[in-house]
């Protein structure tokens, strides 16, 4: 019966032709003298069967696509994930851009200001940037030396916010950190660039929209308009004047470059 | 075994592609290939066909969520089942579980049959497999639907419910066991209610 024991995964792994040449061997030889063992292996077959045939017969007709479109188009994006750490970082930078952009430019209106990405077209009126970025998640103490500057993370923040996690973020060939502090369900990411300089961007105001099949974000403010959306793989973050984005224009421009 | 593409299917790559750059259109690929397997996965951990519906749908938000961080290491089958597993076993933890289903109404509609009577039969045998799947630990149950029902290999059974390779052979050793217990019990008592 022990010598049986020993047997008896293996006669599941043969149903599965995962055995190698010399336990198929062995086996065979068990089986030639164990009715009982034989029987087993009987069994597990008719198992088998009856559980893969049976259980793919009834064709299984799943949920509609539509259903899951409508709530794709619906329901808002997570509350504060990569992509918004990501849309925090180019916001943040691109006030900074706007408000250079602000002043008197030897090249007319039409300047547009690029960090790490994609030059384009001017468009009138419209003060944009492109930005390649990306954003992981880290351990705040193991962010701290990774980027090799000094932290300023206090484990919690006036308000009762509380350090939740960390995020290194790279925005063109600038390094920064984001601190998630939350309370309750509220969310803010604080920045923190190589000068120490801290920044806060409150998790709210952004909204989901949709151009053409693609889905983006838009945050449209009493200074600034933001738009994030990534035609064919190119992440393109804009800031502009309130009332001045035509996004398909803008996709048109990016994608011809 | 249930068609999948290969790994390097471009149509696939250019599928993904189009989600990572929050292209729906892209996902619509995705969903038209894998909701099949998805849903069935679904529908035989949770035994609830509504529920199931759920929780494919769930399944594809998350993937399309989560798509910017998929490595490419494992198909693009595989990490959808994966989700698919974690999200049922995690519904059925959370105490949510359906513990038992009238006949026939955990299943969507009987279809390709010749006539009522095998439409009868085959509906009758798809909710013994479901009553002998509902009788199983989550463990044995989702590791059965994985072999049995979608036929994937140990190497992809291990990558879904993130253990080594020896432990699949292992636990579908007890599952098989198991399940054969069941089985032969419950044939036992229809012979038994049927001279009865």
């Amino acid at each position: 019966m022990a010598e049986c024991e020993r047997f008896r995964e293996s006669l599941s792994g043969r149903l599965d032709g995962a055995l190698d040449p010399v336990q198929e061997r062995s086996l065979d030889q068990h089986l030639a003298h164990c009715d009982a063992c034989r029987e087993e292996e009987a069994a597990l077959r008719r198992l088998r069967e009856f559980m893969g045939v049976q259980g793919r017969r009834i064709p299984t007709t799943p949920p509609g696509w539509d259903a899951l479109e409508a709530r794709l188009i619906r329901q808002p994006r997570r509350r504060f994930g990569p992509g918004l750490l990501k849309l925090a970082a180019a916001f943040v930078l691109g006030l900074c851009l706007g408000l250079l952009l602000r002043a008197p430019h030897p090249t007319g209106p039409e300047t547009w200001a690029e960090s790490g990405g994609s030059r384009s077209a001017g468009l009138p009126g419209l003060q944009a940037f492109l930005v390649g970025h990306s954003a992981q998640a880290a351990d705040p103490e193991a962010l701290a030396s990774e980027l090799g500057f000094e932290l300023r993370a206090p484990a919690e923040l006036p308000g009762g916010f509380r350090l939740k996690r960390a995020y290194r973020i790279r925005v063109g060939d600038l390094e920064a950190a984001c601190l998630v502090y939350a309370r309750g369900d509220q969310e803010m990411c604080l920045l923190q660039y190589p000068s120490g300089l801290p920044v806060s961007w409150p998790n709210e105001g952004l909204e989901d929209c949709r151009y053409g099949g693609m889905v983006c974000r838009r945050s449209v403010g009493r200074e600034v308009e933001l738009l994030q959306i990534e035609p064919e793989g190119v992440n393109l973050t804009v800031v502009a004047r309130p009332g001045t984005l035509d996004p398909d224009h803008l996709v048109r421009q990016v994608t011809a470059n | 075994m249930v068609a999948m593409p290969e790994p390097g299917d471009p149509s696939e790559r250019r599928a993904i592609d189009r989600c990572r750059s929050g292209d729906i259109e892209g996902l619509r690929v995705l969903y038209e290939r894998h909701s099949e397997s998805v849903f069935r996965i679904c529908l035989r951990i949770l035994g609830d066909a509504a529920r199931a519906e759920d929780e494919a749908h769930e399944v594809f938000l998350s993937a399309f969520r989560a798509l910017p961080r998929f490595d490419g290491r494992s198909r693009l089958s595989t990490w959808l089942y994966r989700i698919a597993v974690n999200r049922c076993l995690n519904g059925l933890r959370d105490g949510a579980r359906v513990v038992a289903h009238p006949p026939g109404a955990s299943e969507p509609e009987a279809a390709g049959a010749d006539s009522p009577e095998q439409r009868l039969a085959q509906r009758e045998a798809a909710d013994a497999v479901q009553d002998l799947l509902d009788a199983l630990p989550e463990s044995h149950r989702a590791i059965l639907v994985l072999r049995e029902i979608e036929e994937l290999e140990y190497a992809e059974i291990a990558q879904v419910l993130g253990v080594p390779v020896g432990t699949v052979m292992s636990r579908l050793h007890r599952a098989r066991r198991h399940a054969r217990q069941l089985w032969e019990s419950a044939a036992a008592t229809g012979r038994e209610e049927r001279r009865g």
